[in-house]
């Protein structure tokens, strides 16, 4: 990628980016009620969050970049 | 079968090979570019690995790296909505970073593979990727002695997890519970690090080394305020406090206004209130890592623990930890931070996705003392040495130990570069610098003429294995500098009322004990048991010394000046020494006298380092 590129990318792609799809989409989840980061008060008696098993192969698993 | 662990692009990049299953090498890329932390592709670790095993790039099964790209980017995307429009300053500057090189993370470690071993082989087959806290968890069961034990990771973060709970048992390790992001631990940790003036990722071991001068008196606040912790050990922060989520900064405001006053600059003095608060995250952190503890081992059933993690650096809290015989044994990685993540990787891969068996030998760690990296033949010092213009003479095993055991009885301060360079943040006595800890001057001489700093840190102690419970309050292993524990009560030297009122350095260094240069100002030592096993060379230099001195304990400091990686060859060593005011350097089987050097090589080293 060029540095004009890049640039262009940095002061008006970025801005569209953020202000016009993830703050109305950030709004309109937490409207909803969504808390990925549990900033929220929580009532629970721990904060562990279970690890679901996955029946995957561990091959997949360590395949994969997520 | 041969498999590569990488970590890099985040903090300390290292690699690290094993063998089937057996760990032979690793090392840190800071150590051979001499850039303190460097992050950058580990090439040069890499090359170090392969020509250590003697083998040819195709002949590496699997490369693992160390975490997961594409976690870590969703929970980058997750903070900016949780926030947005908050963050945006943070949003510029991390997007176009991650859309140049991190997303592009498999494509930007083959390229680099390319460049270093060629296209003959299809690197991209063989390229794994293990998870952060799996890398983390697999460096601290897989090495350790136990058959089955509970394993606990705590840092900053990694793709979500800044906390986790496995089981491992035998050549499989399962991760049951996970503290997620923003909650963490660590970067509470490093919040208080920032907020007391130290550099975040570096500093948090002077804040522990701060704790023992202050009063806990802010423990109170924190907990009502900054950290919510249950019953279990789990627990939650109040994000409204915290900056790291969205600015550029640790803390805000409301935490300046929760604590009275801003953060400390890094130029400004240290004031009892920076004590205070070091002493108070200290305890909390303490707290914290106990109720853990304390609820793995009632809900697992498990009588062994095993640590890792930047959290599991923190050797006070270990200590404290231990003391509360919560488990029957604790076992630490030594390169607990996200170095040791590219042993993690490795072996994670190997027994959880290759299957490959794992062979435990009980009351021996597979670390082999951490000295797995480089080391040079005795014709290779002597040449390198000789090119450096250095004046030497070279010895026997046994003529080396009768003269530095001399040395150090003279209270010189002695460069030791022996064996196997060690791998993790700590010198163990294969790139140390080792003088005498019954001077009362030696900890104030080592720091001016020596590391080029001021510390009211003092040195850690490195003691004979065999020996450890007549000199401190602890008779199990700690190779690895990672338990803290106090200087027996017979060795100590009670303080006068003046004595315990004076501040700071001054009361470092009164001495209050029969080795005042590894005694910090509560009695406590971060100790190195040297065993005749795994470093032979430095437990018969200690069993000399002890002869003649009737003491068989060694100030031990990394070899290196403030802001400096730690020496690796023995031109890094000699340039070293050179450049500061060591009186004796012992390479392998060379020894070198200060006085016996070329006055033109003498370089004023201090200032070709920042402050660290």
């Amino acid at each position: 990628m060029t540095s004009c590129v890049r640039k262009f990318l940095s002061s008006v792609a970025l801005g569209l980016l953020f202000f016009v799809v993830l703050t109305p989409l950030g709004f309109i989840a937490r409207l909803f009620g969504r808390d990925s980061l549990g900033l929220k008060p929580r009532a629970t008696s721990s904060y562990w969050i279970e690890r679901k098993s996955s029946n995957e192969a561990e091959t997949t698993v360590f395949n994969r970049q997520y | 079968m041969y498999v590569l662990g990488i970590s890099a692009y985040y903090h300390d990049a290292a690699a690290c090979l094993i063998k089937d299953g057996e760990i032979i090498s690793a090392a840190q890329e800071e150590r051979f570019t001499r850039k303190k932390h460097d992050s950058a592709f580990p090439a040069n670790a890499i090359a170090y690995c392969l020509t250590h095993a003697r083998i040819v790039p195709e002949q590496v099964d699997h490369i693992v790296f160390y975490d997961k790209p594409y976690l870590k980017f969703h929970r980058l995307i997750e903070t900016y909505l949780a926030y947005a429009p908050r963050g945006f300053e943070s949003f510029v500057k991390a997007i176009p970073i991650w859309l140049k090189d991190k997303l592009f993370q498999r494509a930007a470690i083959i390229k680099a593979l390319k460049g270093l071993w060629g296209s003959g082989c299809d690197w991209d087959q063989r390229l794994l990727f293990s998870e952060h806290h799996l890398s983390h968890a697999a460096s601290a069961f897989f090495p350790s002695p136990f058959e089955r034990a509970a394993v606990l990771t705590m840092d900053g973060v990694g793709e979500w997890t800044t906390t986790s709970l496995a089981l491992g048992e035998g050549a499989n390790l399962t991760v049951t519970k996970e503290i997620h992001f923003p909650h963490s631990l660590g970067l509470l940790y490093s919040a208080m690090t920032y907020y007391t003036g130290f550099k975040v990722n570096s500093g948090e071991y002077k804040v522990m080394g701060l704790a023992p001068y202050g009063q806990p008196k802010y423990v109170k606040l924190i907990k009502d305020h900054l950290i919510d912790i249950k019953d279990d050990g789990s627990f939650a922060l109040d994000m409204s406090y915290f900056n790291y989520c969205t600015g550029l900064t640790m803390t805000n405001e409301k935490f300046d206004a929760l604590f009275g006053g801003p953060p400390r600059t890094q130029e400004a003095e240290l004031t009892q209130r920076e004590m205070d608060l070091a002493a108070s995250i200290q305890v909390v952190t303490e707290d914290v890592v106990i109720k853990l503890a304390r609820n793995i081992a009632k809900t697992t059933g498990e009588k062994n623990l095993c640590l890792a993690g930047g959290v599991a650096l923190n050797c006070v809290a270990n200590g404290k930890l231990l003391r509360e015989n919560i488990f029957d044994n604790i076992w630490i990685q030594p390169a607990a931070g996200d170095a040791g993540g590219a042993l993690g990787a490795a072996l994670a891969a190997y027994h959880l996705m290759l299957k490959g068996p794992r062979h435990v030998t009980p009351s021996r760690d597979a670390m082999k003392g951490s000295y797995l990296g480089p080391e040079f033949s005795s014709t290779d010092v002597a040449e390198r040495l000789a090119q450096s213009g250095a004046v030497f003479s070279m010895h026997t095993d046994d003529e080396i130990t009768e003269l530095t055991a001399q040395a150090l009885a003279d209270g010189k301060a002695v460069g030791w570069h022996c064996g196997r360079m060690e791998f993790g943040p700590r010198a163990l006595g294969a790139r140390s610098i080792i003088a005498d800890p019954r001077s009362a001057s030696m900890q104030k001489t080592l720091n001016l003429k020596v590391k080029y700093r001021e510390s009211f840190r003092p040195f850690a102690p490195s003691v004979l294995r065999e020996d450890v419970s007549q000199w401190f309050e602890m008779n199990v292993d700690s190779p690895y500098m990672l338990l803290v524990a106090d200087i027996v009560k017979d060795k100590r030297r009670v303080m006068t009322a003046q004595e315990e009122s004076l501040f700071g350095i001054d009361k470092l260094n009164v001495p209050r004990s029969d080795i005042p240069a590894v005694t910090h100002v509560d009695y406590s030592a971060r100790i190195q048991t040297v065993h005749s096993g795994t470093n032979p060379r430095y437990h018969q230099l200690l069993k000399r010394f002890k002869a003649l001195t009737g003491c068989p304990v060694l100030v031990n400091t990394s070899f290196n000046v403030r802001g400096e990686p730690i020496v690796s060859s023995p031109e890094d060593a000699f340039r070293c020494f050179m450049g500061t005011e060591l009186d004796v350097l012992v390479v392998g089987q060379a020894f070198l006298r200060k006085e016996d050097q070329s006055q033109s090589l003498l370089s004023d080293y201090k200032l070709q380092y920042e402050l660290d």
